[in-house]
């Protein structure tokens, strides 16, 4: 399948600005297209199979591109321009799963005691309260506000267990970002955020960030934490069944604590997003 | 897999086999991953926790809230008997193979090429057919060998097949022994390169 308009129009993280150091034609896949990134003398720039030059911008400690000649503007985070906060790039991991199902994963709290088991959630406390999910329709973009879950280690600068507050936005189909609160400072959200680079319809490559006010932890420190948490997901991630992200509601089951999933699953289809997306009629 | 559905096997305190569609209802979770608690399996994901019937018994997010009858992992038919385990296809409608005796499971081994039929297995083998049990299962006996052989195959078309002996369980240690290795010729009779 050609990716869809709404897909097509994205940018997309590929990596970080070191990753192409001196690159020649270095070879990148993005939506089941081969892509070549090189760096002249400092300057990166992208090329499709056919030698046509694709926009780039280099954002968010990564380099985005699109294959749109007239792409949808990247979405804005403030918090990177912030003074005193930490940004971690954890750099790209591969997933075998359709890159929505990373985003709706990272959206859910309830597998928080079961798969990050006395580090984001106790099996003595999975209960999910109601949150809040709103669609700010001016930006098309999905938050989810109010979701309180019991933590024994919110973070690698928590020093012990706390009701954490988060936030979840998801500002593209690829993208989403947590605010959580921040251990050691008042009024202000620690964020954690995904780039998701779709190389075909059910596989992917994660990039994820932290950015943080933290004075204790040494970079790696924040590191080992982010791809600790993230590997015990990725053994859910790749072994969901299909690969590709279902839509119909009857062909998996959500209930209350889903809500920011459903919400997700709604945005997309209103968007007439296709590409990685499971169709009803394929199921056994 | 049973006719290209991946399949999770399990037995719960009451030592019930039952073979579920390997996926959970809610967000797809590979249920072979799952925990097996008393008479429950429980999903590795969120937690979700269904009873021997199949029936969703507990959605921990949600403690208070008693699951909706809709959901429900799907269930295959599944028996024990022979020493091996029965799965039936979707749409099966016949009753689960009853045999007679005490079996003691003896070799299972995977083959590249699927027999076309229960006569071209048994004839691989040098077996002649004692009793057809199903298209795809029957009591054999192989000259110079002791006692019955309970043979059974699993056809994975593109992906070979999946080949199961049990003997019985008066059987010597030599006549289990000359099944087992009968069992593993298989892989020569059956290899890729000799299809036709």
């Amino acid at each position: 399948m050609t990716p869809d308009t709404f897909t097509r129009s994205q940018w997309y993280a590929i990596g970080r600005l070191p990753d192409f150091e001196g690159a020649e034609a270095k070879p990148v896949r993005l939506l089941s297209q081969d892509l070549t990134v090189s760096d002249a003398a400092g300057v990166l720039s992208v090329n499709d199979a056919d030698g046509r030059s694709l926009l780039t911008q280099i954002r968010y400690g990564h380099l985005w591109t699109t294959l749109s000649d007239t792409p949808r503007p990247l979405y804005d985070m403030p918090e990177f321009d912030e003074p005193d906060r930490r940004l971690v790039t954890v750099g790209g991991v591969g997933v075998r799963c359709s890159g929505l199902r990373c985003v709706e994963n990272f959206l859910d709290m309830a597998h928080f005691p079961f798969v990050h088991t006395d580090i984001l959630g106790v099996e003595e406390h999975p209960s999910v309260e109601s949150y809040d999910v709103s669609m700010d329709a001016e930006k098309d973009e999905i938050w989810a506000t109010k979701c309180k879950f019991f933590q024994p280690m919110a973070s690698a600068a928590a020093s012990g267990g706390q009701m954490t507050e988060y936030k979840y936005r998801v500002p593209h189909p690829y993208s989403t970002i947590l605010y959580k609160t921040c251990p050691i400072r008042e009024d202000v959200w620690d964020l954690v955020g995904l780039f998701i680079q779709p190389v075909e319809e059910d596989e992917c490559i994660v990039h994820s960030f932290i950015l943080v006010f933290d004075e204790e932890n040494t970079d790696t420190g924040l590191l080992h934490f982010q791809q600790n948490i993230f590997l015990q997901d990725r053994m859910i991630l790749e072994n969901q069944v299909p690969r590709k992200l279902p839509l119909d509601p009857r062909w998996e089951l959500p209930t209350r604590a889903d809500a920011s999933s459903i919400a997700y699953r709604r945005w997309l289809k209103a968007n007439e997003l296709q590409w990685g997306v499971a169709l009803f009629n394929e199921a056994a | 897999m049973i006719a290209d559905n991946d399949i999770a096997l399990w037995r719960g305190e009451d030592g019930q086999i039952r073979a579920w569609e390997n996926r959970c209802p809610h967000r797809g979770m590979r249920l072979s991953y799952g925990i097996v608690r008393g008479n429950t399996l429980t999903c590795l994901y969120h937690g979700w926790s269904y009873d021997g019937a199949g029936a969703c018994a507990g959605i921990p997010a949600h403690p208070d809230l008693t699951p909706p009858k809709t959901i429900r992992a799907k269930a295959y038919r599944a028996a024990d008997s022979g020493g091996f385990i029965w799965v039936a296809n979707p749409g099966e409608t016949t009753a689960a193979p009853s045999i007679d005796g005490d079996w003691v499971p003896n070799r299972s081994v995977h083959i590249d090429q699927a027999p076309a039929s229960l006569n071209e297995l048994a004839d691989g083998m040098g077996a002649g057919l004692m009793s057809k049990i199903t298209d795809h299962a029957a009591i054999v006996r192989v000259p110079g060998v002791e006692g019955e052989i309970l043979l059974a195959f699993l056809d994975m078309k593109e992906h070979g097949a999946m080949i199961h002996t049990s003997v019985p369980a008066s059987a010597s240690e030599d006549a289990a022994i000359a099944v087992s290795k009968l069992s593993t010729r298989l892989r020569q009779v059956f290899k890729a390169s000799s299809a036709a």
